[in-house]
């Protein structure tokens, strides 16, 4: 139940629809042009990170085969542990979606149930461009566990949203912590 | 227009991985069958010995048949052609050499990119622990198909060699291999009888109770019969085995059989399948295939089949029985879930006994298509596992015949053997079990000796040319060597020179001692008369003037340079019976030295006339290391061996034998020709050791009539003292390699024309060194370098052109010139080396550390147009002129106490007597009897 307080408050801020797809991702993760994208076969090559939206294909696999990142057109992004360890090493990955036809407004959280412990945090670098940076993490599970985030993109004024979503994050953040250290051994 | 989320929670728990195997010698997966049982390790626990690593047919069959049945792991590095290159010329041709069996406990990988087979077959029969990963496989093409007419309604080729076949084996892992019928795909094959006369088989088939089996990850592409798991509905021993697991693979444009089952428990989890119903060639026929008794449980498949509507147009019954069963959850067929199946589910009621998680479809599909096939792996496993003959194999081999005389014995190993520290090494005659020649391996050949440097097991004594020196049986050039060597993980055993004779039959005894190793996994325990070591040497050769030499298998009169020397010096030396038609100089003998290495000491004498010519300069390499603490003295053939200790030096107390530290050493033998091979001395120079090291030592007289030496397109490669020369030599168009005074001797003229002078890096002394130290002979030209080219190696910073070896009583001069010749800037400026030492000029007063300055005779030992050190035309190596204005010149030295300005080195105003081979030679006589009878040409 804990991601109730993120998911509500994200509500307000979600645009509906299919705005993303056939977009156009470039993806960097840690700054270099490393991932394996589904149109190349997940093969590694000149122009491997740059791929285009598919709702029905896993856009990249990282190079070490461990991380795995689903795009979908409704600003979904899902990140998957492929390693089946049950724990993700810290990365920065940052997604820029080129051409779009309307602004990416805000990022957030969305289903983190599997997460364990760790940390995450997302930046909305410009209106067609985010960048997701999390610490070493572990899930709940290692059976190929993932959490989400979501993009906002309805053209909705910017200011007064994230004041909101900063006030509710921290809210978030303390619940967190004192829940987290009772529920891993 | 920034936003950002945070969550923080508790720090993680420690989750660091162990180092990880390399990819040998990983064991299969334990969420599949061949992890099962105890699991399934492979050869991953081989010791260095049983790590092979091979790149032609030939080491990798050495490979699987050494080291008996213990682990090993096998590396192919490259394609491996297992034709060779020879196409199959019948199924009996192809089913010998097509071959690839692999024994138990076999880890058999590729390298990284690129390695693998074709035309290869691999057979995993009646063994258990194999591993056959990161491998590119070509399917083989049977050259001879098989029409069945009661195969089907119409009949229908058949084609055997499956590219992996797996029967009546347990506990194999197939991982990460690509096996593709490219580049002979099914459109190329002809239509014959009115059926495609398809030539591949299975790729990867599973049959006649083999048990325990992980095939994970590979990419299975562009073929039609893909995996039989299953032969036959009759075989019903299979039952309970055929435990198969297949997961993570791609199957990519396959016809059918992904897999056909009967009877196997089977797993399918994670594949991707990707193809079409319209495709040509390799249409999708069907995937899984339910036969007689198959319980294929199946999670998360991925099939991408254009055209394929539903389940069954995947999964079916091949044949009439329907008694196997499919039971999936979360596959899915062209991005929707596959929906339900004609092929029941109900048979299936078994659940694996091991732990496993299935990715979920869409993480399944992008996983193995990023990991699956050969070449994504690398391992850097290396070991000592001898690839180079099937271990136990014997040179000569047991009853060869045509042996030559001077063949070396060789004995192959699992890997390197150690040599040991006693026991004897015999040849004895089969006829009548005489004693031809005894090795003993333990110090008592030296047992004189009092030092301890050098080590003194496996060491002795040769009589190198004993009984082929005509005018002394006695006679010979006496030196210390070691039998035993190991090359690779072959022992090689060097019998005494001249010791077997023509036509006559031999065998070979070996105590147990002498060698430890294994042969094919069994310790070595000698080797006795009983165990038929025999071999027959061929017929004496049908030419003294023209012999051929070849260290190889290939035929040939000689294996070594001395055997092919004793021939020509038993027949064409100067005290040779006339009868032979060769002891003069007018008759020309050529010795022929096929490519190949030539480990060897030699000695020529009183030979007149004779070339060694090679069949590459850098192909055939002749020398063993050789060096003054192990032969001192230049040395010189004798009737008796030395037996006097050394009294000085750093092996002092090591007797010495009389035969000297060069290679090859020659002694009175006038227009000798060394033509096109290397001939090196490869001792280096160590603190521990005396290191003059001659290459050659070209011993002749001091006068006028002194012999002739010819070397063109030559090697002479060492470090000390590479080349001693006396008499008249012209060294052309050659490389001299060395670092310390490495062309010396007492020249009459040496002329080195158009050569490259190198100096190399000396590994025991961080000083300059010297090119030359002359000890020419009064009234001749001495040393010179006409047109050549003064180069460095690399690490070579600093060297001089040449210091004295003066001292006040000796009769010799310092004759040098470098007359038009090339000059790295590794040469000092002041060019020619004195120090504070002492000659008959008087004592020097240069920075060359104890180094006497040199006498040119005359009246104060002071260089001339005619005398000295001299120079003239130098350039750099670009070709411009060289500044000189640092060069040695008039320097003060102190005679009786008194300073005196004597010219030590001189440049010349003129090539005057220097620029031609006419003009250096001009003094020899012993062409003609008088002065300028010798002009060579090239």
């Amino acid at each position: 139940m804990r991601p109730l307080l993120l998911k509500s408050l994200l509500a307000c801020l979600l645009a509906p629809g299919a705005a993303l797809a056939q977009t156009t991702v470039t993806a960097l993760l840690d700054g270099q042009p490393s991932l394996l994208g589904w149109e190349q076969g997940y093969q590694s090559g000149a122009g491997s990170h740059i791929a285009t939206l598919s709702d029905s294909e896993l856009e990249y696999l990282s190079a070490d085969y461990a991380l795995a990142i689903d795009l979908f057109s409704d600003g979904l992004i899902r990140i998957y542990d492929n390693s089946g360890s049950g724990n993700m090493i810290g990365s920065t990955l940052s997604l820029d979606f080129a051409g779009l036809g309307t602004t990416i407004t805000g990022i957030a959280l969305h289903d983190i149930s599997q997460l364990g412990a760790g940390t995450v945090s997302a930046t909305l670098l410009s209106p067609s461009s985010v960048s997701i940076s999390f610490g070493a993490l572990s899930f709940t599970s290692d059976a190929f566990p993932s959490f989400e985030l979501q993009l906002s993109l309805a053209p909705v004024s910017e200011p007064a949203s994230a004041a909101l979503l900063a006030v509710g994050l921290a809210g978030l953040l303390a619940r967190r912590r004192s829940q987290a250290r009772g529920g891993r051994a | 227009m920034k936003t950002s989320t945070l969550i923080a929670l508790l720090p993680l728990l420690s989750a660091l991985q162990a180092g990880a195997l390399d990819m040998a010698q990983q064991a299969a997966p334990t969420d599949g069958w061949a992890g099962h049982g105890g699991g399934t390790m492979g050869g991953g626990a081989a010791t260095p010995e049983r790590i092979y690593t091979v790149g032609t047919r030939t080491e990798l069959l050495a490979a699987l048949a050494n080291g008996g049945n213990q682990a090993k792991i096998i590396k192919v590095a490259g394609t491996i052609d297992m034709s060779e290159g020879r196409p199959f010329t019948s199924a009996a041709d192809q089913k010998a050499r097509a071959r690839i069996k692999l024994p138990s406990h076999t880890t058999l990988v590729g390298e990284g990119p690129g390695a693998g087979f074709v035309n290869g077959h691999i057979d995993i029969s009646g063994v258990s622990q194999v591993i056959v990963r990161n491998l590119h496989i070509v399917a083989p093409c049977d050259v001879a198909p098989v029409w069945d007419p009661s195969d089907g309604a119409l009949g229908n080729w058949n084609s055997a060699y499956d590219a992996i076949a797996i029967t009546a084996a347990t506990q194999v892992w197939i991982d990460h291999n690509t096996i593709t019928d490219a580049p002979l795909t099914d459109d190329q094959l002809p239509i014959e009888n009115g059926k495609l006369r398809q030539c591949h088989d299975g790729a990867i088939d599973i049959t006649k109770g083999a048990d325990l089996v992980t095939v994970s990850y590979n990419l299975i592409s562009q073929h039609d019969k893909t995996m039989l798991i299953g032969g036959s509905d009759s075989q019903t021993s299979d039952i309970g085995k055929l435990r198969v697991t297949i997961a993570n693979n791609v199957f990519s444009s396959v016809s059918q059989r992904v897999p056909r089952v009967r009877f196997g428990q089977v797993h399918l989890f994670n594949n991707v399948f990707t193809g079409s119903k319209s495709a040509s060639p390799y249409a999708h026929s069907y995937s899984v295939g339910i036969g007689k008794g198959a319980q294929v449980l199946s999670h998360s498949n991925v099939f991408a089949i254009e055209g394929a509507a539903g389940c069954d147009a995947l999964v079916s019954y091949p044949s009439a029985d329907r008694s196997g069963g499919f039971k999936d959850s979360g596959s899915t067929l062209n991005n929707a879930a596959l929906g339900g199946c004609s092929v029941a589910s109900a048979p299936v009621a078994w659940a694996p006994p091991y732990a496993y998680k299935p990715r979920p479809a869409i993480l399944a599909k992008a996983n193995a298509l990023a990991q699956a096939g050969a070449g994504k792996l690398t391992t850097q496993i290396s070991g000592s596992g001898s690839v180079d003959d099937v271990a136990g194999t014997k040179v000569p081999a047991a009853q060869e015949t045509d042996v030559p005389t001077d063949t070396r014995l060789a004995l192959t190993f699992d890997a390197p053997p150690l040599i040991g520290t006693s026991g004897l090494i015999q040849i004895r005659r089969a006829s009548d079990d005489v004693l031809v020649d005894s090795l003993d391996i333990s110090s008592a050949p030296s047992a004189s000796d009092t030092q301890t440097l050098l080590a003194r097991t496996n060491l002795e004594i040769d009589a190198l040319g004993l009984g082929a020196m005509p005018e002394n049986p006695a006679l010979a050039r006496w030196v210390w060597y070691r039998p035993l060597s190991v090359q690779g993980s072959k022992a090689l055993v060097k019998l005494r020179s001249g010791k077997l004779d023509f036509s006559t039959s031999y065998y070979v005894t070996m105590d147990a001692a002498v060698l430890s190793g294994t042969i094919k996994g069994t310790p070595f325990a000698g080797i006795g008369k009983a165990d038929g070591w025999r071999f027959t040497t061929r017929a004496a050769p049908s030419s003294y003037t023209q012999v051929r030499v070849d260290d190889g298998g290939g035929a040939a009169d000689f294996r070594t340079l001395q055997g092919a020397l004793n021939w020509v010096m038993k027949h064409c030396a100067t005290g040779s019976p006339a009868d032979y038609g060769c002891n003069t100089v007018a008759t020309p003998k050529t010795i022929d030295i096929a490519n190949g290495q030539y480990p060897e000491l030699a000695v020529l004498r009183r030979v007149h006339n004779l070339s060694l010519v090679g069949q590459s300069r850098e192909g055939v390499v002749v020398g063993e290391a050789n060096f003054e603490s192990l032969n001192a003295g230049s040395g010189a053939s004798t009737a008796t061996p030395g037996t006097a200790l050394s009294s000085s030096g750093r092996t002092a107390g090591h007797r010495v034998l009389g035969g000297g530290r060069s290679v090859l050493l020659v002694e009175s033998a006038d227009l000798l020709g060394l033509v096109n091979f290397t001939l090196k001395n490869p001792h280096e120079r160590s603190t521990l050791y005396d290191n003059q090291a001659e290459a050659l030592y070209f011993n002749t007289s001091t006068t006028a009539a002194a012999g002739r030496l010819v070397a063109k397109q030559m090697n002479f490669i060492s470090q000390q003292d590479t080349l001693q020369l006396k008499g008249y030599n012209w060294i052309y168009q050659s490389l001299v390699e060395g670092n310390v005074d490495f062309i010396w001797g007492g020249a009459m003229a040496s002329l080195f024309e158009d050569s490259e002078i190198r100096s190399v890096a000396d590994p025991a002394s961080n000083s300059p060194g010297y090119i030359l130290q002359a000890r020419a002979t009064v009234g001749d030209k001495g040393f010179v370098f006409l047109n050549s080219r003064l180069t460095a190696a690399p690490g070579v910073t600093q060297a001089y052109l040449a210091r004295s070896g003066g001292t006040a009583s000796s009769a010799y001069v310092d004759n040098i010139a470098f007359i038009n010749s090339r000059i790295g800037t590794h040469i000092l400026p002041i060019g020619w080396c004195v120090g504070s030492g002492s000659s008959k000029t008087g004592q020097g007063t240069g920075g060359c550390g104890s180094n006497p300055p040199p006498w040119a005779g005359g009246t104060d030992g002071g260089a001339t147009d005619t005398a000295g050190w001299r120079e003239i035309g130098s350039l750099d190596l670009d070709g411009a002129p060289l500044d000189l204005s640092a060069r040695l010149g008039s320097a003060t030295v102190k005679l009786g106490g008194v300073d005196k300005v004597v010219l030590l080195a001189k440049q010349l105003g003129s090539d005057a007597g220097l620029s031609s081979r006419a003009e250096i030679f001009h003094n020899s006589t012993i062409a003609t009897g008088s002065p300028g009878g010798w002009a060579p040409l090239p």
